[in-house]
């Protein structure tokens, strides 16, 4: 298989370094991209990072001009990481502005999700989930406030493969054909989230 | 063409070497050393037992809170060395020279041993923007013992904690089995103390701030250590059988020790300038002087060697590429500076100020006194000695005065 | 929290671009060059970096450069903290690879930039660091110390507990002055009492990440304040460059908690 080529979105909210960094460490073709434009007809992955507020990265992919270009759907594959999955979704309690409802569900606040009715998730944290999903069992590390619950994963978005945070009901990683999401950092995730990059470039891109 | 030898693995890219005996010029020369070594350490400390060695080494440190300074790179032979030490009953105070270098599994091995051995333990930092501009500054002057830098710096720092502990003694690991084949001439710098020469080359190299967190140590340094404050160098591995694959075992199993892959793993900056500098811009291969090492003193076979030195000396392509890139990053210099260096011919180090003369006409001899007052000849021997050589000068003198009638 | 579950972050104090460790704050000695210490850090699993840039504090001008360069060397969350005000450029620093903003004097002294920071970056990845200079249990009133300008400010927990309600932050870091480089027996039975007044006088902040830092030696005593479920994690500074307080350097971090 011919390296395949990814566009990385920058739109203002993310470390696109790190992820750059990371992904370019397998043979892919990288580029990053601030407009549609740049994305070219051959890309096989789309990526969108994101750290940050819903309705902040909401307003940032609008001015980009990135929202409708996504809701077009015009690319092969999209992988959306932290923020970059949860704007996947239609909605997010943390604001009030449309996601790009390409995944059919919303993400909610933490309450009652957390031991110690913690609202804010930070840190490593144990991910377990369907054996066909390329993820490793294991720790990755997290940080928000907000998420999408497997509860409703399941009810509307039956087709996704998911991961979750052991012990919760936290979607920690959605995947189908062509749509693949991270609640974690894979960047930031040291050698795990350096293999489910690999595993993700040869079994799913 | 190039010719090797058939008993070590040195060749003809070595200053001086030749076929000799059975083998060649240098393994000859670490044969005899061997001999000489083994004389040395003995006579030096009067005894051959390992038990009166350490007997002596506590006496002689009695009026300091430890058993001598060690000086603990984090590498297979010090940490093997301390821990024999210990073993034996000594209690030294390890330190640590760090010139900005230190790789992971040397972190660790140090800290598992001194944790483990409940030694206490002392650092000398150099400030990395002083070491990072004097390896620029060696780099710049095209010298091809660029490592002098640490050995310097290395020595200096056992040498400054046993004058501020007031030790008697410095313990490394270094050790003959596994590095007394010579080193040759061109292949790094004889006098590694020579500071005069590091100052030298910061002088037309450097930018001109002052060095003063690195630890000199210079040949007259080391002398006065040697006869007026009397601190002695001990390398106890040289009292005992060492091999390197049981001396591995036994850390392991004891603290949790992590093997190096290959020789020099400890500082990235060494295995680079080894692997790769040493080859590509100077056409040497040191490991041919280690592995001679241990052909000869019987740790490896002469036909694995070869086929280990027939292989890359960065068995790993992605580890070669991954410390290059560091490598270049620490120096900010870009891949077109590295290649110019590269490209650009050797300066010998006697082109810029040394302490050449100073070494050969006071250090050499003084070593030989100093070897000769600690051979295990009876002193009544040694008088009769000077005696006869008065007497054969004075008579040649006179033969001379007087020339044949 | 359970101890396996427990965050434990590595503290990297800078100043220029020379790594050091401070003693109360003070006496900044020189510990070597960032680069390597991040590099080894990460190699031995740290979870988390915290970076504080403690001549940025004083020039309010974090070193955007340097700090790319920094991040490059680990593969692990880095926070950064160090001068943080409304003329940072955040978004240059989260491209940088930062991913948590760790505010202490802005948070006071230009409380609507954290506001803003928090609308941008999310709550969670902003934090607040307190500097204990001096608890007064019964009154709840905290003095908290200021690096900018060696000043003490007071505040009474209750007060603190709506400000960080209202500004959106999401984590707390917890310090005590006194224990910074100077781990000692006291250090766990002080922060026990510190949190229990928190617990009481500011329970809305509980349900945020709080995470203690300075003066934690030894797994031993992370492991005692584990039982204390609203504590969330640990910052070590001491205990990763000089374990079981030794006078030589040596850089590490706790097995137990690395994520190797």
């Amino acid at each position: 298989m011919s390296s395949p080529r990814i566009s990385i979105i920058d739109y203002g909210v993310s470390n696109i370094n790190s992820v750059q960094r990371m992904l370019s460490q397998y043979d892919m073709e990288i580029s990053i991209v601030t407009s549609p434009l740049q994305i070219d007809t051959n890309v096989s992955c789309v990526v969108l990072p994101g750290v940050g507020n819903w309705d902040f990265g909401v307003q940032q992919l609008i001015e980009s001009q990135f929202f409708s270009y996504l809701q077009d759907g015009q690319w092969r594959k999209l992988i959306g990481i932290c923020l970059g999955f949860q704007l996947l979704g239609q909605s997010s309690q943390e604001g009030t502005k449309k996601g790009l409802g390409i995944l059919n569900m919303g993400c909610s606040n933490l309450l009652g999700q957390l031991p110690n009715n913690k609202l804010v998730n930070s840190g490593w944290k144990e991910v377990t989930s369907d054996a066909s999903f390329p993820i490793q069992d294991g720790r990755y590390y997290f940080t928000h406030s907000f998420g999408f619950t497997t509860k409703e994963a399941e009810e509307r978005e039956s087709r996704l493969e998911l991961a979750k945070i052991q012990f919760s009901s936290i979607v920690a990683g959605a995947i189908s054909e062509n749509v693949a999401g991270f609640q974690f950092h894979p960047e930031k995730s040291h050698s795990r989230g350096k293999l489910l990059v690999e595993r993700l470039r040869n079994e799913w891109i | 063409m190039k010719s090797s030898c058939p008993r070590c693995l040195m060749d003809s890219t070595a200053t001086g070497w030749k076929l000799l005996n059975k083998g060649c010029s240098y393994c000859e020369l670490y044969i005899s050393r061997e001999n000489i070594n083994k004389e040395n350490q003995i006579f030096q400390n009067k005894t051959n037992s390992l038990t009166e060695i350490v007997n002596e080494i506590k006496i002689r440190n009695k009026d300091s809170k430890y058993d001598g300074i060690f000086g603990l790179s984090g590498g297979l032979d010090s940490c093997y060395a301390l821990h024999k030490l210990v073993k034996l009953g000594l209690h030294p105070l390890v330190v640590h020279m760090d010139n900005g270098w230190n790789t992971e599994l040397a972190s660790n091995n140090i800290e598992k041993l001194v944790t483990k051995l409940g030694l206490d333990y002392e650092t000398h930092i150099i400030k990395w923007s002083t070491y990072k501009k004097l390896q620029i500054a060696f780099l710049n002057a095209d010298v091809v013992d660029i490592e002098m830098l640490y050995d310097q710096a290395a020595s200096g720092t056992c040498a400054n904690f046993a004058a501020k502990y007031n030790c008697k003694t410095i313990l490394t690991g270094s050790n003959h089995s596994t590095e007394g084949m010579p080193m040759p001439e061109n292949w790094s710098y004889v006098n590694k103390l020579d500071e005069r020469n590091i100052r030298a080359i910061w002088k037309k190299f450097g930018d001109g701030t002052p060095l003063e967190s690195f630890p000199f140590f210079s040949t007259r340094d080391f002398l006065k250590q040697l006869f007026i404050t009397r601190v002695k160098w001990v390398s106890i591995l040289d009292y005992l059988d060492y091999n390197r694959e049981e001396a591995i075992a036994e850390l392991t199993e004891l603290y949790e020790f992590k093997p190096y892959p290959f020789k020099h793993y400890e500082s990235v900056f060494t295995r680079f300038y080894q692997g790769y500098l040493l080859p590509n811009k100077f056409g040497i291969d040191k490991r041919k002087v280690h592995f001679s090492s241990l052909v000869l003193s019987g740790q490896l076979s002469r036909q694995e060697a070869e086929r280990q030195l027939k292989e890359s000396a960065y068995p790993d392509v992605d580890l070669l590429e991954q410390d290059k890139a560091y490598f270049l990053k620490r120096m900010s210099w870009t891949e077109d500076e590295l290649t110019s260096y590269l490209r650009r011919s050797e300066i010998p180090h006697s082109r810029y100020g040394n302490e050449m003369r100073f070494y050969e006409r006071i250090y050499l001899p003084a070593m030989k006194v100093y070897r000769f007052l600690n051979s295990p000849i009876k002193v009544s021997g040694k008088m009769r000695w000077i005696f006869k050589k008065f007497i054969r000068s004075i008579a040649k003198a006179g033969h001379e005065s007087f020339g044949s009638t | 929290m359970n101890g396996s579950e427990l965050r434990v972050l590595a503290s990297l104090q800078i100043s220029g671009d020379e790594a050091v460790k401070t003693e109360q704050f003070r006496n900044p000695q020189y510990l070597g060059d960032p680069t390597n210490i991040l590099r080894i850090l990460d190699q031995k699993g740290a979870q988390e970096i915290l970076l504080s840039d403690i001549g940025a504090s004083k020039t309010k001008l974090p070193n955007y450069d340097f700090i790319r360069h920094l991040s490059e060397e680990v593969s692990v969350p880095l926070a950064y903290g160090g001068g943080l005000s409304e003329n940072s450029d955040i978004k240059l620093l989260t491209s940088l690879g930062v991913e948590r903003f760790v505010v202490n004097n802005s948070f006071f002294e230009a409380n609507s930039f954290v506001r803003e920071l928090s609308s941008q970056i999310g709550k969670s990845s902003v934090a607040l660091s307190l500097d204990i200079s001096h608890f007064d249990e019964e009154s709840g009133i905290l003095e908290l110390w200021s690096s900018l300008n060696s000043t003490v400010r007071r505040l009474p927990i209750s007060e603190l507990n709506e400000m960080v309600i209202a500004s959106k932050v999401g984590e707390i870091i917890i310090r005590v002055v006194e224990f910074d480089g100077r781990s000692s027996n006291s250090v766990p039975a002080r922060y026990r009492s510190i949190l229990k007044k928190f617990q009481t006088l500011a329970p809305d902040l509980l349900s945020l990440q709080i995470l203690i830092g300075t003066g934690i030696g030894s797994e031993d005593q992370i492991n005692s304040l584990s039982d204390i479920k609203f504590l969330d994690g640990f910052v070590v500074g001491t205990m990763i460059c000089r374990p079981q307080n030794s006078n030589g350097v040596l850089i590490t971090f706790p097995k137990t908690f690395s994520i190797l």
